[in-house]
């Protein structure tokens, strides 16, 4: 082995060593899943670090028998996957369809994004008028986009068990279409708009 | 106390092996009520282990109902193929709880990478959305970390890096098993973020490297 190859290979040495470092840092982060009884290890020490409660920032986890269920569904011809896809809400839509973030698409419609995503997640409070001029809105700035797909998306709201088959919707809040364009961050202008525009029905 | 005592027969199954349990699972077509049963206490001995750990490593990348499937998902998968689980014969009830987490893990990782795949955008950030953080920025941090362990070192300068670079480097990870030779991302991918962002696949591998020099000189600037 001559001088050029022996520090070639010390090179990949010093490489495969950080790498196990990058590795491990990610590991101790929680940025990828342990796959060893010691990376486990790691990981249950940090959880009890943080202390975390189960199931931190999200909501009721489902039980062992939604989960049979959702098996059971798929099984007889009811792929679950196919179920999800059909109850789209309207910013996921949006965002698949436009493939843009949510912010730019509010920004497309002429709206702010703490809007946007409400009226996605209580889409049943939202007026016939007002989801009109959503999807007039997007159909006209948005890419890929309908009217019908838009009003088709407002039948699905957010907080209907969906994409994790829950049996159980989570807790619905007691909202209204007026809470929303208040705490929507609009301008009073803008907000006086919306709402006047959702009595023009 | 979460998890109900069943007794099926002799064997209650509360107190029953993880290896057991997944065995249990893996003769289902000859005895379903007792797979559930065993699906029932599996799940609830691991869930909380794999919904913490999916929400920290899904952070940013997916939503809490992607979270939701991916832990369901993970679950399913486990009770699918629980026929390839195997058990390592350890005395100790809390390695062998580990044992099982590991296998999830590996289940939960792989889906994971599934699932990144399939939302496009998810795995970088537009190349023109990049907020690179300036040169002065980046001597600033590391001239103020303060000195501690080799590992804390790497996971201070991981911190440091751009989105678009931790985001390269956590793809690299994600699909790097302890024993391989370097972090590296599948070609299959490299070709798809080249055609997602217009760029080069030399261009992506070349961010990777930047980005693990940058790791190497955080490391030898506070090592020295």
């Amino acid at each position: 082995m001559n001088a050029k190859e022996n520090n070639q290979n010390v090179m990949k040495d010093e490489d495969k060593g950080l790498d196990e470092k990058i590795y491990r840092a990610m590991i101790e982060m929680g940025w990828v899943f342990p796959q060893t009884v010691e990376e486990v290890e790691i990981a249950e020490e940090r959880m009890d670090q943080e202390n975390a409660a189960p199931h931190t920032g999200l909501p009721t986890a489902p039980t062992a028998e939604d989960i049979l269920k959702r098996m059971a569904a798929a099984n007889s011809g009811a792929p679950a996957a196919e179920q999800t896809q059909q109850k789209q809400s309207l910013l996921s839509m949006l965002r698949e369809r436009a493939k843009m973030k949510a912010s730019a698409i509010a920004e497309c419609l002429g709206v702010t994004a703490p809007f946007l995503s409400d009226i996605s997640s209580h889409s049943a409070a939202i007026p016939l008028r007002i989801r009109k001029e959503i999807a007039r809105r997007a159909t006209a700035s948005l890419p890929g986009i309908t009217e019908q797909d838009v009003l088709e998306s407002f039948s699905h709201n957010s907080y209907e068990p969906i994409a994790a088959f829950r049996d159980k919707p989570f807790e619905e809040e007691n909202i209204n279409y007026e809470k929303i364009v208040l705490r929507s961050d609009m301008s009073d202008e803008r907000q006086r708009y919306w709402l006047s525009l959702a009595n023009e029905e | 106390m979460e998890t109900e005592i069943i007794t099926h027969g002799a064997l209650v199954i509360s107190e029953a092996s993880d290896e057991l349990l997944l065995n249990l699972m893996a003769n289902r077509n000859n005895d379903q009520a007792s797979a559930e049963q065993a699906f029932t206490e599996f799940y609830n001995r691991h869930k909380r282990y794999v919904f913490l750990t999916a929400c920290k490593t899904a952070n940013g990348l997916f939503d809490d109902d992607e979270k939701f499937d991916l832990v369901q998902e993970t679950f399913i998968r486990a009770y699918e193929k629980a026929h390839t689980f195997k058990g390592a014969a350890l005395d100790d009830t809390t390695q062998e709880r580990r044992w099982a987490r590991a296998w999830l893990g590996k289940i939960a990782n792989n889906l994971l990478v599934d699932k990144m795949r399939k939302k496009k955008g998810i795995l970088l950030l537009s190349y023109d959305d990049e907020r690179v953080k300036p040169e002065a920025e980046w001597n600033r941090a590391v001239a103020k970390a303060p000195r501690s362990s080799e590992q804390r070192l790497v996971q201070e300068a991981l911190e440091q890096l751009t989105e678009k670079e931790q985001r390269i480097l956590r793809l690299a990870a994600l699909n790097y098993s302890p024993g391989d030779k370097e972090l590296r991302i599948p070609d299959s991918d490299l070709d798809e973020l080249a055609t997602t962002y217009d760029v080069s696949k030399a261009s992506i591998r070349q961010t990777k490297k930047r980005a693990k020099e940058k790791v190497r000189n955080y490391l030898e600037a506070r090592l020295q």
